[in-house]
């Protein structure tokens, strides 16, 4: 998948945010590709999960617009971010520990008939939604000891591969990911980070968020620095630079 | 269907509960004992069952017995006071109970109540109005006027499946009340509803972890509400098919439901930590509370010491409920800990 530069598949531009006298995000612009993988660093409390919670429809901009294929939209909601294409991996998972893994893909989203019916009453179409959840579960090679038991009898790196894997089956844009990897040991680590270079490679645009700077060298095409809710910096990660990223997130350059 | 190891255990245990008694107390194992327990908690199973919606959220219900006064003090007074007609009477008291329910969701929602303390307000408020509006007190001769309407009666209709099915000559078959059948319908369409319907699913998962819910897209708000007031529309249900058995509505009617529909539906296997258990198993916990009362009154053994006795199966339920989550807790914990 080759990168398209000319029109960004999301761009937030101006973006701020209030909660109360605190500014959370202060005149903050970015923009992501299709078929590359974005890094947003910063220390905490520097606005990532802010940014991420505004793209993914749970807050709503104080001011400045976010567009998607370079047409402005209004992201009121989680699930008005799901049908213009943005998925959200969420930092504290956002499993459902009592459903199986295939409920836990569709939660929100169920395949339901027939249409006629008000949607709540709809049926669900399980058999379906099993059969399309194992084969997207196969697709990404994750292993899961059992396939219809609940989530909570799988271990944290299954659990984040699940979460991974449900952004998969929908995303169509973009997909971001909020420290996928924080609280996973080396190997599950690897799982994950595999997980995202195929996401890119199926031509989504990736936002990464993540404290890992082995990971960020890694894998992102280009890295966004954000301190005290300003950005401060954009570059591309390697070797090199890596000092240089690390001294903008704790704010000591110059 | 997945069957759980917890439904075989609480079937069994409810099968060596019936053979214990059979064995032991003299006049259980008949035909107008098995009557006694279908006719008289028939109406705590549909509360119970209503009761699952609530508990599924990680909620309560504890308003469940007044707002059961509440729909069959309505049902009196509409009839007696009032003579409206009972095709208009039972669809009327429904009503009324399934607001009273809507209320309790609307508290817990847009206030941000605790359930177990919305619902315990209304517990009160609902009882204080069933007093307020009681046809008893305001018409005091209506208090020894029975409900004669077909509609309401009716619903006190038994049939002799034993004959109908020809096989009264070699078993004696009790006869089944309509009530009975009334529950297995709700127990059937709940059922459908909670497991295979989208709005089920999302009981379950807002159970499971309201905040993941919500990330999901799911309206918490709507589905918290049409659930409280499914729960108050079975204690409606249940207020008129008691109605009906008593043929009158009493200011003390179904005091202390709210704690017998609870108990069923944790020994049911219905987890109070929110999102486990199908609806099963409070129908078959609310009858496994009414064969062990019913048998230990025939072995004479004391009203008080029945009491203590549900208490103790209640505190076992929870207990085992607690334990099985605490269980769930470490292993997840472990998991994490070691990785792949």
């Amino acid at each position: 998948m080759t990168v398209d530069y000319a029109t960004p598949v999301l761009a937030v531009r101006h973006a701020h945010k209030y909660f109360g006298a605190i500014h959370a995000l202060q005149d903050v612009s970015l923009e992501v590709h299709s078929g590359e993988v974005l890094a947003l660093l910063g220390d905490n409390g520097a606005g990532k999960s802010t940014l991420v919670k505004c793209i993914s429809g749970i807050h709503t901009l104080d001011g400045g617009e976010i567009l998607i294929d370079g047409a402005p939209v209004s992201l009121h909601g989680a699930a008005a971010a799901r049908r213009s294409g943005i998925e959200t991996v969420y930092q504290d998972l956002a499993l459902f520990d009592n459903l199986t893994p295939a409920q836990n893909f569709y939660c929100g989203r169920e395949i339901g008939f027939p249409t006629w019916l008000p949607r709540p009453l709809r049926f669900l179409r399980n058999v379906a939604m099993d059969h399309d959840a194992a084969a997207v579960i196969d697709r990404l090679k994750v292993s899961l000891p059992q396939f219809d038991a609940p989530v909570a009898l799988m271990s944290g790196g299954q659990r984040q591969a699940i979460a991974v894997a449900r952004a998969t089956i929908f995303a169509r844009r973009v997909v971001m990911l909020d420290e996928p990897t924080a609280a996973l040991g080396l190997r599950e680590s690897r799982k994950v980070l595999d997980l995202v270079k195929q996401l890119r490679a199926e031509g989504n645009a990736v936002v990464l968020i993540t404290h890992n700077m082995e990971h960020v060298v890694e894998l992102a095409d280009r890295a966004v620095v954000l301190r005290q809710g300003r950005k401060v910096g954009e570059l591309a990660p390697d070797r090199a630079s890596q000092q240089e990223l690390v001294a903008m997130i704790v704010g000591a350059e110059r | 269907m997945r069957v759980s190891i917890g439904s075989l255990t609480l079937v069994a245990f409810f099968l060596s509960v019936l053979a214990f008694f059979s064995a032991f107390a003299p006049n259980f194992a008949t035909a107008a004992n098995m009557e006694n327990l279908m006719s008289g908690f028939s109406f705590v199973a549909i509360v119970a069952i209503g009761q699952t919606f609530p508990i599924l959220l990680r909620g309560i219900d504890l308003s469940v017995g007044a707002t059961l006064a509440l729909a069959g003090m309505t049902a009196f007074d509409l009839s007696l006071i009032a003579g409206w007609p009972g095709y208009l009477v039972l669809p009327a008291a429904l009503v009324v109970a399934t607001l009273a329910g809507l209320v309790n969701g609307l508290l817990i929602v847009f206030l941000r109540l605790q359930p177990f303390i919305a619902t315990l307000a209304t517990l009160a408020a609902y009882r204080g109005l069933v007093y307020s509006i009681s046809g008893r007190q305001l018409v005091p001769s209506l208090s020894t006027t029975p409900i004669t309407d077909p509609w309401i009666a009716g619903l006190e209709t038994y049939y002799d499946l034993g004959s109908w099915l020809g096989v009264s000559s070699l078993v004696r078959l009790p006869w089944f009340p309509l009530s009975f059948f009334i529950m297995l319908a709700v127990l059937l369409l709940v059922w459908a509803l909670l497991s295979a319907t989208k709005f089920g699913r999302n009981v379950y998962a807002i159970g499971g972890n309201a905040e993941a819910a919500r990330l999901a897209g799911i309206s918490i708000a709507r589905t918290v509400v049409l659930s409280y007031g499914l729960c108050g529309l079975c204690a409606g249900l249940s207020a008129l098919l008691l109605v009906a058995r008593l043929t009158t509505a009493t200011e003390a009617l179904g005091v202390g439901t709210e704690l017998t529909a609870i108990a069923a539906a944790v020994i049911g296997g219905v987890s109070l930590s929110g999102g486990v258990g199908s609806v099963f198993g409070p129908v078959v916990g609310a009858f496994l509370l009414g064969a062990v009362l019913l048998g230990l009154t025939q072995l004479g053994i004391s009203q008080y010491v029945q009491q203590i006795l549900t208490g103790l199966i209640l505190l076992m339920a929870v207990a085992s409920d607690r334990v099985a989550f605490v269980r769930r807790r470490k292993r997840f914990a472990a998991s994490l800990g070691e990785g792949a």
